[in-house]
């Protein structure tokens, strides 16, 4: 679980492009899509992460209503893949 | 109902030294056949979190949009118009590739998002929370030309005091692989280059106004060459000005004949040698030609123009005889 | 600079006929052109439906007079072919004496050949027909469309995501007004691409279905393509005999609340239809029926409706979509749905919203668009919206011509 969410900082960081952002700044509890979260993440952030999830881990989500409750921050995501990965 | 329109404030990108002063003494030479930006410190105009998004054409008008409107202390505004000809190329690419290399799949939305000609004007509104007129046109070598004619319209119809209006081209690496292909780059002969130069337009002049915009216009397939200047006397005659008043022509054409025949007295330079050629290089001419009306002597050596006079200033610009741009400039009293 | 803006000409193709009449066939057989994909070349076959104008591009070049030799792109020749049929309708004007202007709006020009030619760039930089390139941009359908028509004066193209056609009936409008035209050849034109289709179907926001727009269960909409034109003339220019309608209102806004979404309230589209009534010089209360943007989209219809309502107040004039015949066709909407609102004013009809069952709740129930076709309307005013990605908002005005 760890060693995901590790690998899932460094994949996000990628594919949302998140300049100057540290794996060690990501706190994998925070809510994802806060207002407050420092990332600032957007609606075409949470797309991005679905793409993230099909091409790294074979996980097809239909659409963001169903990605809401998944991606509220990096534990549930990890928790999604480790329960879902093909 | 005409009236006077000022360019108040600017922002300028350019292969030049042009962003954070006037052109300056050190004029850079292109080297092979493109010429690319001297590009600023980013993260000074556009906060991190929404920078790093960003693709770099929509960096440079944003970067330009801030400057401008710094330049011009941050008047409300009206509209935002923006030109630009080849549009987000790099997002297009990236967009393209992966559809092809992945087979439709995997595909990233911020790159089609972003694709769009739009994108620019569309941000610099966001930025602003500005739901003012807003429009981005798509003509080739009249891109800017389009967006400067729609801000003077509004100007006419008592809708707007202040307007920005850019023309912005970027090129990709892949781009100059095209370009060349289609013979358009070539080294020495044929340098493509590329820019973002942001104006705030103003029905008031400030103290700080560069120059008067007296007239821009636009031709297409004109019939020959005495259309054309029956076009140039029109826009002179609106403006009052005849032939001879023009001191300075900045020509982005090669074959300049049409020019020192209409205007025998004037100084001429050719802009493109300092910017290369790009479908929106007017809009660096009119930045450039904006700074030298106000005295900047080190853009006039720039071009290699020695006329004392510099009442009014004329940009023409001949692309392949389909589209003609005429821009019109004149020094302001200080 | 009262000038009045009439319209002489009217031209379309869509994936629901390949000229006005035909159109006006379709939708008074309630045929919609939805359907699966049989030109696109996508893994999205099957996947979901698009509308398709009916003609490969041979075909297309057969009905443009056009040579199929012709290294001409899908775009042009949709563009050319409404373009001619609103010329014509006008009585076929000379337009090489300066005075014409041609301005036309698209998203991704000639991407529809570009996709192809990229596939071979990029397994060899050096492969791959280059002149395909010469094609590309947003602004050579429009030259080549001006050249069809031998129109000389200014020609520009504007891209302002779906509501850019809109705003070049608007900019053609002003350019007249000022002296500048006598006339102007004014609307839009996009063709269906991989680019496009994969773009908004990543952005999740196609219907696998066919689309239901402004209905409690909509899904997203279908993509279309086609291209819509009409020939705006000055008073004093435009003869009688000619006048189909007039453009009296028209206004342009942006939402500034984020890249692809509207804002909740609609603020963008409240403010478009608001500037255009104003343009207009006419109350809310006097428009009778509104061609909405209603791209089915959960977002569009939903912020569309509100600003509806904040306009409209407890009066919400008649309205329906006629996307949910034609889908959603980008670039040309504006023109589309240009060439109908004159169409309804000319024939005195309303247009159903196909597809329509349940209203939006969050809209108090009370949204409910036309569902049949309504014949013998008193009509006067029309208005048109084109709401896109950029939050570029535009809403267009018509008057019926007695």
């Amino acid at each position: 679980m760890e060693e995901l969410i590790e690998q899932l900082k460094i994949q996000i960081i990628k594919q949302l492009n998140l300049e100057d952002v540290e794996p060690s700044e990501i706190d994998p509890e925070k809510m994802l899509f806060d207002a407050d979260n420092e990332l600032g993440l957007d609606s075409i952030d949470a797309l991005e992460l679905i793409v993230l999830l099909d091409k790294e881990y074979g996980i097809k989500i239909k659409n963001q209503e169903e990605g809401k409750s998944i991606f509220q921050s990096l534990v549930t995501m990890a928790e999604y893949i480790l329960q879902h990965q093909k | 109902m005409k009236k006077n329109i000022y360019i108040n404030g600017l922002g300028n990108i350019s292969p030049q030294e042009t962003f954070y002063k006037t052109m300056g003494e050190n004029v850079a030479i292109a080297e092979g056949a493109f010429f690319t930006c001297q590009e600023p410190n980013y993260k000074e105009f556009i906060q991190k979190k929404l920078l790093r998004r960003m693709s770099r054409i929509i960096k440079m008008g944003l970067a330009t949009a801030q400057k401008a409107l710094e330049d011009a202390e941050h008047p409300p505004l009206d509209a935002i118009i923006s030109g630009t000809a080849w549009g987000c190329v790099k997002d297009t690419e990236k967009f393209l590739e992966t559809i092809i290399e992945h087979n439709e799949e995997y595909l990233t939305p911020t790159a089609f998002v972003q694709s769009t000609h739009n994108t620019v004007a569309g941000q610099i509104a966001l930025l602003k929370h500005d739901n003012c007129y807003n429009m981005s046109y798509v003509q080739g070598h009249v891109s800017f030309e389009s967006a400067l004619i729609d801000a003077m319209l509004l100007f006419y119809e008592n809708k707007a005091k202040n307007i920005l209006v850019n023309g912005i081209d970027e090129q990709t690496e892949k781009l100059g692989i095209l370009l060349e292909r289609l013979h358009c780059a070539k080294a020495e002969t044929s340098v493509m280059g590329e820019g973002a130069a942001c104006f705030i337009l103003g029905t008031e002049k400030t103290p700080h106004t560069y120059a008067q915009l007296a007239g821009a216009t636009m031709l297409y397939r004109p019939k020959d060459k005495a259309s054309i200047k029956q076009s140039l006397q029109q826009i002179l005659q609106e403006a009052n000005l005849s032939f001879e008043d023009i001191s300075i022509v900045l020509s982005g054409n090669k074959d300049q004949s049409l020019e020192k025949e209409l205007f025998p007295e004037a100084a001429f330079s050719n802009y493109k040698k300092l910017c290369g050629e790009y479908p929106t290089s007017t809009a660096f001419a009119t930045a450039i030609a904006a700074q030298l009306l106000k005295g900047d002597s080190w853009t006039k050596t720039a071009l290699g123009i020695n006329k004392k006079e510099e009442q009014h200033l004329l940009i023409y610009n001949n692309h392949q005889d389909i589209n003609h741009s005429i821009i019109l400039l004149s020094k302001v009293d200080q | 600079m009262a000038k009045r803006i009439f319209i002489t000409g009217i031209g379309v193709i869509s994936a629901i006929g390949k000229n006005t009449s035909e159109t006006l066939s379709s939708i008074k057989t309630a045929s919609s052109g939805v359907g699966a994909i049989e030109h696109l070349q996508t893994v999205h076959k099957g996947k979901f439906p698009l509308c398709e104008v009916k003609y490969d591009n041979q075909q297309l070049c057969e009905l443009a007079h056009i040579d199929p030799k012709t290294s001409i792109t899908r775009t042009s020749l949709l563009g050319i072919i409404a373009a001619q049929e609103a010329w014509r309708c006008a009585g076929s004007p000379v337009l090489g004496d300066g005075r014409t202007g041609v301005f036309s709006g698209n998203t991704v020009g000639g991407m529809d050949k570009t996709e192809h030619f990229y596939a071979d760039f990029m397994q060899d930089p050096q492969s791959g027909d280059i002149q395909t390139m010469c094609t590309h941009e947003c602004a050579e359908s429009t030259e080549r469309i001006a050249d069809s028509l031998g129109a000389t004066g200014m020609v520009s193209t504007i891209s302002t995501a779906c509501s850019s056609a809109a705003n070049t009936i608007m900019l053609g409008a002003r350019m007249i007004k000022h002296g500048l035209l006598d006339r102007a050849i004014v609307g839009g034109v996009d063709a269906l691409t991989k680019f496009t289709v994969n773009g908004f179907n990543v952005l999740q926001i196609l219907d696998e279905q066919y689309s239901q727009p402004f209905d409690e269960n909509r899904r997203g909409l279908n993509l279309g393509e086609g291209a819509g034109f009409i020939v705006l003339e000055a008073e004093g220019v435009a003869k009688e005999e000619h006048i189909l309608a007039e453009l009296v209102g028209y206004a342009n806004s942006n939402d500034a609340y984020h890249q692809t979404a509207s804002s909740p309230e609609g603020t963008g589209a409240f403010l478009a239809m608001q500037g255009a009534l104003k343009v207009a010089e006419i109350e809310p209360s006097q428009i009778d029926y509104v061609n909405v943007h209603g791209t089915g989209t959960a977002n569009n219809d939903l912020s569309e409706g509100f600003a509806m309502q904040r306009l409209f107040g407890d009066n919400v004039p008649k309205f329906s979509s006629t996307k949910a015949f034609t889908g959603h066709t980008l670039g040309a909407s504006g023109g589309v749905e240009a060439v109908l609102s004159v169409l309804a004013l000319q024939h005195k009809i309303i247009y159903p919203n196909l597809r329509f069952k349940t209203p939006i709740e969050a809209l108090g129930g009370t949204m409910i668009p036309e569902t049949a076709l309504l014949e013998n309307q008193n009509l006067t005013y029309v208005l048109s919206n084109s709401f896109g990605f950029g939050g570029n908002t535009s809403s267009l005005v018509f008057k019926a011509y007695k």
